[in-house]
């Protein structure tokens, strides 16, 4: 879950800032930009199949960061079936902690698993996938490779391979908004997904991606990701993100 | 005479030129083995597999498996299994590689539920853990005596077969002599036909060239006459390889039979050139015995060449494209190697031959005279008896012989038993659920949820019926997950469910103010975790809303959804959507793809569900089945086309339909020869013998069509035709089905069956013209001589 949020924090939110030349740097700035010590998300994405057919999720996510460490609850809207099926994951020193609350049992069962290379709720979206679209200096070695009037083109290649083994982002120069990611296999060479931001906005004074898409090259699936509302910097206490708050709401 | 040798020049440049190409041609032959070559892009089972694919991903799966002698689960073993899982994994073309080296095993944790690695280094605690969810594991990743562990490969939709399973053998190929491995599944199959075929034809065209060169040597008597009698053949071969590539014609098991054909049936004109030419050797000078002898030849081997022809060019009425690319080919080989006969052979004789110094030829056959006279004797003296009891034979056992013939098109039955894939797959099936597929997709209809409890006990109980199969090695289905998950987070037995008065909804944006988020209550200090222990519920399909606290099914069908949201996209193999799945896919395992048993399988399926449920069947063995029948149908299409054709052929030739009526008679007893023969020696109709029917009557008419020439000549008594134009009949018999007897030497069955079963057809075909035909003359000869009596 929580790569969840970071992926999410990283494709919709803002980037404000000035030039900077080096590609390792542009990386990092696209990184620290995106930073809110807690955010709240209401979230439409829609599963667009090769044939057209479409089916749509909605989610909320509310998270909470310190000391690096990401706490979040994350809470299904629809489809129906998995209405208010509500997840919690807080991330620990060693390890992420993980709970999910199943409305049809009206119970919380803990759950330690890590899904990096699994899909997000059928779509196209992954979390180690996402997490790997922007890796800081330390991650991967970055590599300018074109300079346009408006976009730096960046290649990352990551120091431990993990579902990718190359990334080509297309960073906007006013906002450092990822444009566009190229996600390659670890061969380096056959394209697997591109995720291109279709909208973009302001919230406040920081720009934000409000509307992405992510698609699948071998099937031609894509899911369209919307952000609907969006609010920054919220203080939220720690008792929201415990098991108990989960299962009844209360604290 | 300088123009004349001008002319015989230029034919044999221009002939070694043509040749010269077409066999260059075979460096740009595209091969494709696979029975996908030879269904048709708009069958049923085209379009389904397609829309499996859209759905579910790739239909290939592909096994890697190692075998030790005692149990896998051992160091050495697993870290052998791990590595090549690991690198799998890597692989271009790879989706997913799955073994017990690297599967997460799910289990319950005293507050929830845990995923581990089921593979850890503690082998009691991996035991353990195969235990608590044998279904799942023995049969698909281990077997159950625990010797053989498996790499369930799934690939990419757009990879590639050969690269793949070239680096697959890469991965395994440090670990042969500490293991063994076999890597298995219908790609394999596929690439190992390929990679066989052009190197059959290699084996095959020298094997059936020598029994050529022995043959026309037995009766041409002449090492000079067997090698120019050689030319034409090899000509009209490498013209028709030479059309395949320039025509991009895919080069199947039924095209590649064209080079092979040709080289048997044409040697039969250049036998006749040559034999006419010695024969008439001492009545003037070379050019002269040759305008003579073409001038004879030109329409019998012209009449032959026709009907041989247009056997062939019947295969243009089958539904499937490689059988209609052969006919035609054969078509424009068998007209290239008659017109080469005609034209080039003698060109060449005029070149080489400075004189007509040839040697006297056609050994006489004290034998053959013999049998002739047997023949002859049988068809006076019980001529009547053996029509009419021929006749009954035929009309009895001809429908009742091609009933009980089976059709099969698996390609693992391409190889023979003792070959190392046979072997292998054997080895596989009889400990694990098997190495063949079919996949199953079912749509309930729009009102009806596949995660309904229902619709889940209703696939449950199609998969216990088909299961009970003995073909079915197992069926792989959303049912086990849905089961477990419910088992690892369902209630306990005498668990309470809580009820909550009032579902608190969850909404982050439902108030304006930031802080509280829509929460009424001021934030107090965090309380203690409530999480219950994971393991508590049945390893069911939760059916019973009361048992869950639940008012009806539908509310168990969120149930379901909701466990099935941990898996996310992990099911997608089986699902189409994991929260909301409207299509569900079943993977059939099979032991074996014997036609008739993959049949009753897929007649059973449909009736498993309900009408209104739409369920379509494809996958790998389902386009095997679909080919069975369309290959059924190619036959029965291809032979009646073949019998009109060469009807109205010998129609034409003889002006009589009741003597091309006749002439089909010995043709129509080739057939009942290859289907009984096809039934005794258990022979399935498949994509080469299939080809046999039209094969027989386009070659087989022929020795009616001689014989009957001969009798309605009514210039020689019958004993003569019988020494004469008999003994040519039977030993054209017998140089072909010499010819064909070199495809038992082809590494593939389909082939190897094909050349038994032809040399039987002819000998068939030649020994009932030889009988029935002078019996018809003799006691019947108003059928024959419409105008006069015979003399």
């Amino acid at each position: 879950m929580k790569r969840v949020f970071f992926m999410l924090l990283l494709i919709l939110v803002p980037a404000l800032l000035i030039a900077a030349p080096s590609a390792a740097r542009i990386m990092d700035l696209v990184i620290d930009t995106q930073k809110a010590d807690t955010a709240a998300m209401d979230l439409r994405l829609t599963l667009i199949e090769a044939n057209g057919t479409e089916r749509e999720r909605r989610i909320q996510t509310l998270s909470r960061t310190i000391d690096d460490k990401t706490s979040i609850i994350t809470v299904f809207l629809s489809p129906e079936s998995v209405k208010n099926t509500r997840f919690l994951s807080v991330e620990g020193e060693d390890a992420t902690d993980q709970w999910i609350y199943l409305p049809a049992l009206k119970r919380v069962r803990k759950i330690s698993a890590s899904e990096e290379g699994g899909s997000f709720m059928g779509s196209d979206f992954s979390y180690s996938d996402m997490a790997s679209t922007t890796y800081d200096a330390d991650e991967a070695t970055h590599r300018l490779i074109e300079e346009t009037p408006t976009t730096y083109v960046v290649e990352s290649i990551p120091k431990t391979v993990k579902s990718y083994g190359k990334n080509i982002a297309t960073v906007e120069k006013d906002t450092y908004l990822p444009l566009k990611v190229e996600f390659y296999a670890p061969d380096g060479t056959t394209l697997l997904k591109t995720l291109t931001t279709l909208e973009t906005g302001t919230v406040g004074t920081r720009p934000i991606t409000k509307v992405v898409e992510m698609k699948t090259i071998a099937t031609g699936h894509t899911t369209r990701l919307e952000m609907l509302q969006v609010r920054y910097d919220v203080p939220i206490p720690s008792a929201y993100f415990t098991a108990r708050f989960l299962e009844t709401g209360r604290l | 005479m300088e123009r004349r040798r001008a002319l015989d020049w230029i034919i044999i440049s221009l002939s070694i030129v043509l040749t010269a190409l077409g066999l260059l041609g075979i460096g740009w032959l595209h091969v494709d083995s696979s029975t996908d070559a030879f269904i048709p892009t708009h069958a049923d089972v085209v379009q389904i597999n397609d829309r499996i694919k859209e759905r579910f991903g790739s239909l290939d799966p592909v096994v890697v498996s190692i075998y030790a002698e005692d149990t896998i689960l051992q160091p050495k073993y697993m870290e052998i299994l791990k590595t090549i899982s690991e690198e799998i994994e890597e692989l271009d073309g790879v989706s997913t590689a799955n073994s017990i080296a690297n599967v997460q095993h799910l289990e319950p944790s005293f507050d929830g539920v845990e995923a581990v690695s089921l593979y850890d280094g503690d082998f009691e605690a991996m035991k353990n853990r195969i235990e608590e969810w044998p279904s799942f594991y023995e049969g698909t990743f281990l077997s159950a005596d625990h010797t053989v562990a498996s790499v369930l490969i799934q690939t990419t939709l757009d990879y590639d077969s050969k690269r793949l399973l070239h680096d697959l053998r890469e991965v395994v190929a440090p670990y042969q002599g500490v293991v063994e491995t076999s890597i298995l599944g219908l790609p394999a199959v596929t690439e190992a036909i390929s990679e066989s075929l052009l190197s059959d034809l290699g084996i095959l065209v020298p094997i059936v060239a020598t029994l050529i060169i022995l043959i026309l040597y037995y009766f041409l008597r002449s090492f000079k006459a067997t090698l120019l009698s050689l030319v034409p053949l090899i000509f009209s071969s490498s013209v028709a390889l030479g059309i395949m590539a320039v025509a991009k014609i895919t080069f199947t098991m039924a095209t590649m039979l064209v080079p092979v054909l040709l080289l048997i049936v044409g040697s039969a004109y250049t036998i006749h050139i040559f034999s006419h030419f010695f024969q008439n050797r001492d009545t003037g000078t070379i050019e002269e015995v040759l305008r003579v002898v073409v001038k004879r030849n030109t329409y019998p081997i012209i009449a032959a060449a026709a009907t041989t022809a247009f056997g062939f060019l019947a295969q243009l009425s089958s539904p499937l494209e490689p059988f209609r690319i052969f006919g035609l080919l054969s078509f424009i080989g068998v007209v290239v190697c008659a017109f080469s006969s005609l034209v080039l052979l003698p060109a060449l004789i005029r070149v080489v031959y400075k004189q007509p110094n040839g040697k006297k030829q056609m050994k006489q056959q004290g034998k053959d005279s013999r049998l002739m006279a047997s023949a002859l004797n049988v068809a006076t003296r019980h001529g009547k008896a053996l029509l009419w009891v021929s006749m009954i034979i035929l009309v009895i056992f001809l429908p009742l012989s091609y009933y009980f013939v089976e059709s099969g098109t698996n390609m693992l039955d391409f190889f023979r038993p003792s070959s190392s894939l046979v072997k292998d797959s054997n080895r596989f099936n009889e400990r694990m659920q098997g190495s063949f597929s079919m996949t199953v997709m079912i749509e309930p209809g729009e009102d009806v949820s596949i995660l309904d409890p229902s619709t889940l006990k209703t696939i449950e109980a199609a998969i216990m019926e088909l299961e009970a199969q003995p073909v079915v090695g197992g069926v792989q289905s959303i049912i086990p997950f849905v089961k477990r998950m419910n088992q690892l987070l369902g209630p306990g037995e005498d668990e309470i469910i809580p009820t909550v008065d009032e579902e608190v909804v969850f909404d982050f944006f439902a108030f304006d103010d930031d802080f509280y988020l829509g929460f009424e209550d001021e934030p107090a200090q965090a309380q203690e975790v409530v999480a219950s222990a994971g393991g508590q519920g049945e390893y069911e399909i939760p059916s019973d809303p009361a048992r869950y606290g639940l008012a009806d099914e539908s509310e168990l069908a969120n149930l379901i959804a909701q466990y099935l949201l941990l898996y996310s996209g992990n099911l997608d193999m089986f699902i189409n959507d994991p929260l909301e799945p409207d299509v569900t896919a079943l993977t059939l395992v099979l032991k074996s793809s014997d036609t008739n048993r993959l049949r009753t399988i897929t007649t059973l399926i449909p009736t498993l569900f309900p009408e209104d449920w739409n369920i379509e069947v494809g996958g790998g063995e389902a386009v095997a089945l679909a080919l069975a029948d369309l290959v059924t149908r190619s036959q029965i299409v291809s032979l009646f086309s073949s019998l009109v054709a060469v009807w109205f052929l010998v129609w034409f030739t003889l002006k009589s339909p009741k003597l091309a009526t006749l002439a089909l008679i010995p043709c129509l007893f080739a057939l009942l020869a290859v289907f009984v023969s096809m039934h005794v020696f258990a022979i399935k109709l498949d994509i080469v013998t299939s080809l046999l029917a039209a094969l027989c009557i386009g070659i087989g008419v022929d020795y009616a069509i001689h014989l009957l020439s001969a009798i309605v000549r009514d210039d020689m008594p019958m004993d003569r035709i019988m020494q004469t134009t008999g003994k040519a009949i039977l030993a054209n018999a017998a140089s072909v089905s010499l010819g064909f007897i070199g495809l038992l030497f082809s590494r593939f069955m389909p082939i190897a069956n094909l050349g038994v079963l032809f040399c039987i057809a002819m000998a068939t075909a030649a020994a009932s013209a030889l009988l029935l035909l002078p019996a018809v003359a003799v006691h019947y000869p108003k059928l024959i001589f419409t105008r006069r009596t015979p003399s």
